[in-house]
């Protein structure tokens, strides 16, 4: 488990709209800290990917889901911890890099699969657990350096 | 979801007037393009101006309105701002649309 002590945390309803919500809020929470722009842009990316793939696989809108997000600021990064009660991800882990094919025929062109690619591509040290009941996804962004 | 379209030279300028194209409005996103789009045959380019905001489902309802379109039909796009342009070269999507500074730049394609 990581140690952690979040400055910043929101609870909500699992759904697309509610999430949404939590990213406009984050998005302020930012601006107050001094984070705005790339930067900012990044995590809201990472953040909307990760809180989508909740209300989209483990919790499938079931409307009784509730997610948590907690945020404490650390040098040159924010860590971040997810959690929520829904199903544990496949095979008990995060979904790999690998971005869907380009090179395909025009009409089998990839519309998902985005996600946990570009997760990879803007977070560092993804850690996930399973806690009886409850996933928690823990991760950081750069505030720092832009990729 | 707001979008609205004019014919500019031939061309069928279809402009998102929202700034956000996420998972909340993605399915949404993909039935106005559709009715924006169902008359005539001109090539399409969609003006994201005021987007500030696209996650991958907002790109995926892109994906599946240039499926809409037909092979025959282009959609290009113009005018991404810096968090949108990002999540279209991360994925590689800018090898797969046209992508324009200006909707001048666009229309004189």
């Amino acid at each position: 488990m990581d140690s952690f002590a979040p400055e910043f945390s929101l609870q909500f309803p699992s759904s697309a709209k509610d999430v949404r919500g939590a990213l406009l809020k984050m998005r302020s929470y930012l601006g107050h800290i001094g984070i705005t722009g790339d930067a900012a842009g990044q995590i809201e990316i990472v953040l909307a990917e990760i809180l989508n793939n909740v209300v989209e696989h483990a919790l499938q809108e079931a409307g009784e889901g509730v997610i948590q997000l907690n945020c404490e600021p650390r040098e040159d990064m924010l860590r971040f911890a997810v959690c929520d009660n829904g199903d544990a991800m496949p095979d008990g882990r995060v979904p790999g890099p690998r971005l869907p094919c380009l090179n395909t025929a025009f009409h089998d062109l990839p519309e998902g699969g985005f996600g946990w690619a570009l997760v990879h591509m803007l977070a560092r040290d993804l850690h996930y657990e399973r806690i009886a009941t409850n996933n928690i996804l823990y991760f950081s962004v750069a505030t720092s350096h832009p990729t | 979801m707001q979008l609205s379209s004019d014919m500019q030279n031939g061309t069928l300028v279809v402009t998102v007037d929202e700034p956000r194209i996420d998972a909340a409005i993605a399915i949404q996103f993909k039935d106005r393009m559709r009715s924006a789009t169902e008359q005539g045959k001109a090539r399409v380019v969609l003006n994201l101006a005021k987007v500030d905001f696209i996650d991958s489902s907002g790109l995926g309802a892109i994906v599946a309105a240039m499926k809409q379109l037909g092979q025959q039909r282009r959609l290009d796009l113009s005018c991404l701002n810096p968090n949108v342009d990002k999540v279209f070269r991360l994925t590689r999507m800018d090898t797969v649309f046209r992508i324009h500074d200006t909707l001048g730049d666009a229309l004189a394609d």
